[in-house]
């Protein structure tokens, strides 16, 4: 079903009751806007405490991004029940589970984060989502501009950024179904920019080490050049295209897992196969953390799972459409 | 009512049938016949086990489950809204404000009137609670996709406007689910 | 719009985001799933569960049905997986591949699933209702009784019903309608009572 062809009546209808504009903002402009978003998060120095909500879950974190010559550095802290902490360090992503003493590591590949489609892909960005302003709003003591960006199908969430006007920053998010209600929001409730933010500020609280922590690394390989797997995806909606195939395994583990990201510039699906080697803790099916879907399902003694920040048609879709066409 | 007659039995004509439709669509006690005309071919065949309540508790069920859609491309009923809507907004405010009714758009923020028709009961739901967060019906993840989420996020958009902030969803477990 | 057409009809529109339709889909095959899922499992209660998470599982995965399989066969094998997992989950055996995939559960028409009801009330409402649905039938005038009896037992299509009461078609439709609407009426507060209300 289309989605809600009631919205561009509503549109108009504020125009008309509140003389704001609503007129939707040319693909340029609209990327834009979003490469600046992109920009801020990366070059800024900023430190501030926000909530996330999704279903009807809030929690609340700190979060430090300082960079300098030597790289980028970002520090994440849950503030609210089991502690959690997220580090940065350039490529690398370190997990600290300090309750159960895990620390889970994951290399990022040095690519152009924003926007992860190349230019000639992103123009399905505007394809599949009308772009434009939202009014401005005050958040966490900044003027922000907003942006809206709804899908023009039911496979994709709505999303409304707010950034500072001045720098660009992201500081408040939500993502929307097609019910109209919302999936995931993210919000700075206090924060700074440029100033008082140091080095120190985002280094690991805990002390990880062997035997008394447990290392789990996920690690990736064919870093260098494009990988065929031989897993293709037969049918997914329009305007997402596959932006990245590679061969993963676990820690101490030979046992080789594919992984493909599809993304249509603002959602990205994930599709992981692994065979299915007498596991028995595979549990089939939808399930979800926040706002992110899960579906798994077996094809031939492989497991599919397909996840990412999309309806939960979408990666049954996607999951239904997997299929191996290598030798 | 003769013609949900015809239609369970596959033998209306196609313009008629979807007509019923549309009227199924609307009408609770049409449904209803529906329902009823098949405990009673059920009934017939020798099975007339009615376990009560399960069509109510299934309804509820489905109530709470996410609408589902399938992807349709076509020339979007959009673009005719837009069109229509000079004729429309001077017509009648009844017209306008029934429609605004049900839509409390989370992306606006005007809040909208409430109006005199009748309508789903999902629109209700969308009235009282602006803004409500959306009750993700699926289960939550076992422990084992968790090296997947972290995996997931560095391609994650949100990723690269957000920062790390945005692995503050794949971090948001239970303790116990962690292997 | 011959019967495939209206499961697909209404198949469609629950993909359009009807709900209502999808529920019609329920209120049809939910008596035959259960018959079918209750080969396997033996408890009533469990069997509704069951069914249930089938129904469920099936309107979330209507994205991927396309129609070229009957809906009640790919809501069949829905059925059966669900059942599988539910018998795993529960520790219990999971017949072999042979009892599950037989086509003859499919066609399984049998009535003794009916011993096993677990509340008297449930139990009593059914005999009612069976009883109800006699009793009507035997008032009937001939002609309604022979025409319903065609259709829902032999499963004849109109036309053929028209040839064997040699009749008109028109007339048929109006036999078959009249009976069943002569039997809901008996049925309806019966129903009432059974607080199978939803609609």
């Amino acid at each position: 079903m289309r989605r809600r062809s009631l919205v561009p009546l509503i549109a108009l209808i504020g125009f008309l009751a509140a003389g704001a504009a609503a007129d939707p903002l040319q693909p340029k402009e609209a990327l834009a806007l979003l490469e600046r978003v992109a920009d801020a998060a990366r070059t800024l120095n900023y430190a501030g405490i926000f909530v996330y909500q999704y279903g009807d879950q809030v929690e609340t974190s700190r979060i430090v991004h300082y960079t300098d010559a030597s790289g980028e550095f970002e520090k994440l802290e849950t503030l609210d029940g089991p502690r959690r902490e997220i580090i940065r360090n350039n490529d690398e992503v370190l997990c600290y589970y300090p309750d159960a003493k895990i620390l889970r590591s994951e290399k990022r590949l040095t690519r152009r984060s924003f926007p992860a489609l190349l230019p000639e892909e992103l123009h399905s960005l505007t394809e599949v989502y009308e772009i434009r302003k939202g009014d401005p709003e005050r958040i966490a003591g900044f003027n922000s501009q907003a942006l809206i960006l709804e899908p023009k199908d039911g496979m994709r969430y709505g999303h409304k950024l707010w950034a500072d006007s001045g720098s660009g920053l992201l500081l408040k998010a939500r993502m929307v179904n097609e019910r109209n209600h919302v999936v995931e929001q993210f919000m700075f409730t206090q924060l700074t920019i440029g100033t008082g933010v140091t080095r120190d500020m985002v280094n690991p609280s805990f002390n990880a080490q062997a035997p008394a922590w447990r290392f789990d690394r996920f690690t990736n390989n064919n870093m260098a050049g494009s990988f065929d797997s031989g897993w293709v995806v037969t049918q997914y909606p329009p305007g997402f295209h596959k932006i990245m195939e590679m061969r993963r395994s676990r820690q101490g583990s030979s046992v080789p897992i594919t992984h493909l990201v599809y993304s249509d510039g603002l959602a990205a699906i994930s599709i992981f196969i692994e065979p299915a080697g007498g596991r028995t803790d595979v549990r089939e099916g939808l399930s979800h953390q926040g706002a992110i879907n899960i579906y798994t399902r077996t094809v031939n003694d492989q497991i599919v799972t397909v996840l990412g920040e999309a309806p939960a048609v979408t990666v049954i879709q996607i999951a239904n459409a997997v299929a191996y066409q290598g030798k | 009512m003769e013609r949900i007659s015809v239609l369970m039995d596959g033998e209306l004509e196609n313009k008629e049938a979807m007509g019923e439709f549309e009227r199924l669509r609307g009408d609770s006690a049409l449904r209803e016949t529906w329902d009823i005309y098949h405990l009673i071919g059920d009934a017939l065949r020798g099975d007339s086990r009615v376990t009560a309540g399960f069509t109510g508790r299934f309804g509820e069920r489905l109530d709470r489950e996410p609408v589902v859609l399938a992807p349709r491309r076509r020339p979007t009923l959009r673009v005719i809204a837009r069109a229509a809507l000079p004729i429309a907004a001077s017509v009648c405010g009844v017209v306008v404000v029934a429609w605004l009714v049900i839509y409390n758009n989370p992306f606006e923020s005007h809040p909208m009137a409430t109006a005199q028709r009748s309508r789903p009961s999902i629109a209700q739901k969308q009235l009282t609670a602006p803004q409500e967060l959306a009750q993700v019906a699926a289960a939550p993840a076992s422990a084992s996709v968790n090296e997947y989420l972290l995996a997931h996020q560095q391609f994650s958009p949100s990723t690269a406007m957000q920062g790390v902030a945005s692995y503050v969803r794949t971090v948001s477990v239970q303790e116990s689910d962690i292997r | 719009m011959g019967d495939r057409e209206v499961d697909q009809q209404l198949v469609e529109r629950a993909q359009r985001g009807d709900k209502h339709a999808f529920e019609l889909l329920v209120a049809k095959y939910q008596r035959k799933l259960a018959r079918l899922l209750s080969r396997f499992i033996r408890d009533p209660a469990e069997v509704e569960d069951v069914a249930q998470e089938a129904f469920i599982k099936a309107y979330r995965a209507l994205p991927s049905f396309r129609g070229d399989s009957a809906f009640y066969t790919w809501l069949y094998r829905i059925g059966i997986n669900t059942a599988k997992n539910y018998l795993v989950a529960m520790g219990r055996r999971a017949p072999t591949s042979t009892e599950f995939d037989s086509e003859e559960a499919e066609n399984f028409e049998n009535g003794d699933y009916l011993r096993d009801l677990n509340t008297p009330e449930a139990e009593l409402i059914t005999k009612q209702i069976a009883a109800t649905v006699n009793q009507t039938m035997e008032e009937l005038p001939e002609e309604l009784r022979t025409a319903i009896t065609l259709r829902e037992i032999e499963g004849m299509s109109y036309e053929d019903i028209a040839t064997v009461m040699n009749c008109p078609i028109g007339t048929v439709r109006s036999r078959i309608f009249r009976a069943r609407e002569t039997i809901a009426a008996r049925l309806r507060p019966l129903l009432g009572t059974a607080k199978d209300k939803r609609w």
